[in-house]
Order: structure tokens, then sequence, then C-alpha cells
């Protein structure tokens, strides 16, 4: 019983982990329409900055906002030199070429300044554990619970009830219709890309401790943020995270009680899974694509 | 086809210019494929440490073949197959090199040597997989103990003076670890020890919460963990800590760098290991070695420096000895029939091409350091 409880636990926090990756993927897709295939790049920017502030002797805590503002401003020149510029309206197939070959650059970038080796980041939870009810959780991973439950659900009401927030989900609707009721369009859709990017700059600076900063650290997570998006529904942000709750414990569950060496397949396992029972995943709106 | 044709003449004319006949003051260049980049860097940056402390002190005493002095040549391997046969085939063509060592990982040492067989010498330094050295090549050497016989050792250790009742094993699933597993299922079978779990997993897996919750659950005497990537291990040792630890924790022999202990924090304070170096090894040589490498490099060193210092000084020996460089026939003759003084005390050569360590020492991290407890004889 203990086993199980513990399970699950790890489940929860491990989905809430992949819940900060794949939300700002998701909203990047629902609002842009692109698969944004340099995600995993400022994933691997979040961390590195990170990594620097606390080689400076920065706290943990101050670092973070600080990665994450300094991802937010790399996605807004990117968002206005590159992706403004040749994607909108362009149709899917161009977003992943431009946006894998940006990834590629920034990564290859990471590989020049900080050279191939990972580097550890610290973290003042780093080595703590907490132990609720005889379950423990390391450190780390119970904060980066708290803040992705925190920052998800302040974004999802952020979404709902404030006006920006509305017309965001209005551009995702029906862009054009947006446009004509006098919404700014192409400030919506920086807001929105920034917001995403944003986002993966988090998950890396929150991650960062656990799994060390490495220029390809990206590509492993932006695979996991496929999977869960794909799960959940591509564009939904309640299925992202319901796919990452999903996703953790399916993970936690299997590795305990069947196998570690098949882990990683089952993932692909529960997408076609998905894909074969509900196409449009488990939150998707067939509609995404009518206009 | 008439372009061709001259290009063809002028590049056969230009080799013929390249080969000139070697002259008393020509050096002798050794080739150092190493990985200087990629997850297992801190590998490759000990290898060079090691082997430049050794041409530095062959080069001190006037060099070898009276007078010819020893270059060192680096290639970067990237700790990949594919980059390991890049970069000896570069070192064999391109830099025209006399003899190859450096590798560390196995997977990487056993590509070059396809390469390397039959062609030109080759010093195997770090790497331990039993099947570098199991094919048989003749000019093929191993400076380092093979898997198996630091397992020997180790094992011995684990079922005689540890005696756990239950064992739980996690490691990567790779060639090296697999043959760790294999040979610690036999050790243990023998003395009636159960292993209780064996979790394998991906190259890519950073989490390892699920597998120590669950082995935690078995409520093991001992976890024995087999991984040689530094970075990884060390994040699996800090979630191992994070989750309150096991009794008794061993990792596998001849994988413990300070490229592993210092990003663990201290997680991995308490964790045994074995190998077949250390700082205080007995001995007047050892102590000449560790001297002149401190004066050096201002650190310690550490098993990976030893053996490509080892590596360096037994080819520039053997062919000193033998009074060649390129009769690979003749220098390996003289590795196999005779001994060679190293830090360690007279290393000698198998029929395999195998040095075994005279001393295998276990140790155990005790303030992020390697601190010896006990020492047991190599069999």
């Amino acid at each position: 019983m203990d086993l199980l409880l513990q399970t699950l636990a790890n489940g929860i926090v491990l989905g809430a982990g992949y819940a900060v990756i794949s939300v700002g993927l998701t909203l990047v897709f629902g609002i842009l329409h692109i698969a944004n295939f340099a995600h995993g790049a400022f994933f691997a920017l979040g961390a590195y900055v990170m990594f620097l502030m606390i080689s400076l002797h920065v706290p943990y805590l101050v670092a973070l906002p600080v990665a994450v503002a300094v991802v937010a401003i790399v996605g807004f020149a990117t968002e206005t030199t590159i992706v403004r510029r040749s994607l909108y309206g362009e149709g899917h197939h161009g977003s992943i070429i431009v946006t894998f070959a940006l990834g590629q650059a920034m990564v290859a970038a990471l590989l020049l300044i900080f050279g191939p080796d990972p580097h550890p980041v610290g973290s003042p939870f780093g080595q703590s554990t907490l132990s609720i009810f005889g379950l423990m959780i390391a450190g780390q991973r119970a904060f980066i619970f708290v803040i992705s439950v925190l920052v998800l659900s302040g974004f999802g009401v952020w979404l709902r009830y404030s006006t920006k927030g509305q017309q965001i989900l209005a551009v995702a609707q029906n862009p054009r219709g947006a446009l004509y009721s006098g919404i700014n369009v192409p400030m919506i859709r920086s807001v929105s890309f920034v917001l995403g990017v944003a986002a993966a700059g988090l998950a890396g600076g929150l991650l960062a401790p656990i799994v060390t900063a490495y220029p390809t650290m990206g590509h492993s997570t932006l695979i996991t943020g496929f999977t869960v998006v794909i799960l959940g529904g591509m564009g939904s942000i309640s299925g992202a995270m319901l796919g990452s709750l999903l996703m953790g414990l399916a993970n936690a569950l299997f590795e305990t009680y069947v196998s570690v060496s098949w882990t990683p397949a089952l993932g692909w396992v529960l997408v076609i899974a998905v894909l074969l029972l509900w196409p449009q995943g488990l939150r998707g709106r067939a509609e995404l694509y009518r206009h | 086809m008439q372009l061709h044709f001259t290009r063809a003449l002028g590049a056969l004319m230009l080799g013929s210019c390249l080969i000139a006949p070697a002259t008393a003051a020509d050096p002798v260049k050794i080739g150092i494929a190493a990985p200087l980049s990629g997850g297992a860097a801190t590998y490759g940056h000990d290898v060079k440490r090691g082997a430049e402390l050794a041409a530095d002190k062959i080069n001190e005493k006037g060099g070898i073949l009276g007078g010819r002095k020893i270059e060192l040549i680096f290639e970067d391997d990237k700790g990949t197959p594919q980059g390991g046969v890049a970069a000896v085939q570069k070192l064999i063509s391109v830099n025209r090199v006399n003899a190859i060592t450096g590798g560390t990982n196995s997977s990487v040492v056993l590509a070059e040597t396809s390469i390397t067989r039959s062609r030109i010498l080759h010093v195997n330094g770090a790497a331990q997989a039993d099947a570098i050295t199991d094919q048989g090549s003749p000019w093929l050497f191993q400076i380092n103990n093979t898997v198996s016989a630091n397992s020997r050792s180790f094992n011995a250790y684990i079922t005689d003076v540890l005696k756990p009742k239950t064992v739980a094993y996690m490691g990567e699933n790779t060639e090296f670890n697999k043959t760790v597993l294999e040979l610690l299922r036999v050790s243990l079978k023998a003395k009636n020890i159960e292993i209780i779990n064996v979790s394998t997993y991906d190259a890519d897996t950073n989490d390892f919460t699920s597998i120590i919750t669950k082995i935690k659950s078995l409520k093991p005497d001992l976890l024995y963990v087999s991984d040689a990537y530094p970075a990884r291990a060390a994040q699996l040792w800090k979630q191992v800590r994070q989750l309150g630890g096991f009794p008794k924790e061993v990792t596998s022999p001849g994988v413990v760098t300070p490229g592993m202990m210092n990003p663990s924090e201290g997680a991995m304070d308490g964790v045994i290991t074995g190998e077949i170096f250390v700082v205080s090894s007995p001995g007047e040589a050892n102590k000449k070695f560790v001297d002149d490498y401190r004066k050096k490099w201002n650190v310690d060193p550490g098993k990976g420096n030893l053996v490509s210092y080892e590596a360096v000084i037994l080819i520039a020996a053997a062919m000193d000895k033998a009074g060649t460089v390129s009769d690979y026939e003749k220098i390996s003759k003289t590795i196999r029939d005779n001994k060679w003084a190293s830090p360690r005390g007279e290393l000698s050569f198998d029929a395999k091409g195998r040095a075994t360590a005279l001393n295998f020492y276990i140790q155990q991290v005790k303030g992020g350091k390697l601190v010896q407890i006990d020492q047991v004889k190599s069999n």
C-alpha cells in the first residue's frame, strides 16, 4: 500500500514537471498554429541562464524569474525578427522547418559558448526531502509541483477572466473574426509566443537542478512535451495538464510495477491508443482547423 | 580525364615528397584519441594530463632511441564509436603517428581496434571491457584491469566482508554494465546471496525516483549501482540520498572520479567502490609519480591519469628497448617478454595483452573524496 501511494505521489510530481514543459508548447500551437520545435532550445536556454546566475552567486529564487525574463526577451526578439515574418498564416509545414532550424541554431550557440559538458545547477531544495504521511518527495520536485500548480492555475484564471486573456482565446478561435472585432491580432500573437517560450524557460530553470544543464537537454524534453500535448489534444491547455498528469502517473506506475527498460516506449503506446480512440486527443477540439 | 590524371599525378608527387626517411632528430609521434568533449569529457582531460606528464618525463631524460623526443598528438573521439574511428583514422593517415593510445570508453575503443588492428601499435589505457582484448589482436595491449578482473576482486569484498543478505542492482543498459551485472550474479549466487531486484535504464533517464522507490520498498541490505557516466551518476546518488538511502551502497569499481563526486554535492558520501590505484599506494615509484603529478598540475592524480601516464611510458620504453618505432611485431614481442616499471610496481602482459594490477584497493567516498578502507590482492 505504501509503495502504491509513494508511486502515485512520484507520478503526480513527475507530471507537474511535464505540465510546465507542455503548457507553453500547446499555447503556441493553439493560438499561432505553430508546432514549435524550438521549444526544447528555449528550455535549455532557461537552464543555462539559471546556471550562469547561480555561478554568479545569485540566490535560486531570484535567478528563476531572471531566467524566465531572459528567455522571454530572446523569445520576443525571435518572434519579431523571424517567426512573425515567416510563419503567421503559412500553415504547419513551414513552421516545423523554421522552428526546427531556429532550435538547432540556438543549441549550436549554447554549444559554442558553454561547451558540451553538463553543468550542475545548485538549488536550495536540491538536497532536502519532504516527508508527508510517510511519503518521501524530493525537495526540488515538491518545489516544481508547487510552482507549476500556482503558475498554471494563475495562467488559467488570467486567460479566462482578463481582457487580454479573452482576446488570446478569441484569436485562437478565429483570428479574422477577432481582427474585425478590433482586437490587435499581431500584438496578441506576439504575447502568446512570448508567454509560450517563457513557460519553456521556466521549465528549464525548474528542472535544471534535477537534470543538469547541457546544450541538447531540450531534445528528450521536447519529445516528452509533444507526446503529452498529443495525448491531451493539440492546442488545449487543460488537455496538456491532464495529459501531463496521466503521463506522469503512467510512467511512475509502469516503472514500479512493470519494467524500467520499457518505460520510454509507454508514452508512444499511450499516444497511439489515444489517437485511435479519440483522434483529437483527450481534450482537443475538432473545430481547431475550422478557419 | 586528362585533368584527373594530372591531379592524381600531382598528388602522387606531393605524397612522395612527404615520405622522407626519419632522421635521428625526428620526434616519435604518439596519437591520443580521447573524449575531449561530450559526456565523458572529464575522462578525456584525465588522459591528457597523465600523457603530458609522461611525455615531459621522457623528454627531460633526452627522449628515446638516442635523442628522439616524444610528441603527443591529441584528437577528440567525442566519446562515441564513430568519433573514435574518425579520430584514429586521422591520427594514422594524416598525422602519421607511430602508436595509438588514449580511449576511455569501452564501446569507443572497441570500434577503434577495428582500424588499428594489424596496422599500428595500440595501447588501451583506461577502457575496461574484456571484449577489447578478447579479440586476440597481436599489437593491442591493455593497461587497466578488465571488467572481469576488477569485478572478481570487488565482488569478493562484497560477499566476504560486507556480507549483505539481499542485494538490489540498478545500472545503465550498456555492454559494460551488463558484464558487471553478470559477474555480480555469479559471485552472489556462489555465496547464496539473493539479488532481489534488477533495474536497468536508458541513457536518457534522469529521473530515478520510481526505480529507487521500488527498490526501497524491497528493503535490500545493499544497493549496487553500475553507471560510468559521471553527470548522470551524480544525479542518481542525489536522488538516492533524497529518498533516504540504503544500509550499504556500492558502485561498480573503476568509475568514480572527482567529475562524479563533485556534482553529487556530498550525496555520494558513504558509497564504497574499488580501484587499482590510490594516491597513498605504497612504494617509492608511486610517491615519485604522485609528487611529479602534483607539481605539474597542482592536484592529486587519479586512476585515469595513471593509466594514461603508464601507457605513454610503456610505448616509449618498449620502442626504445626494441630499437624501432615501426616494427610492431618486434615492439609487441618486447612488451610481452619483459616486465615494465610503473608507479604500481612491475607490470607484465599476458598472451591477450592484458596487464593485471598487483593490488586492488577498496575505497569509500568520505567528504567528497575517495578514502582507502581496505586492500585485497588481485587474483
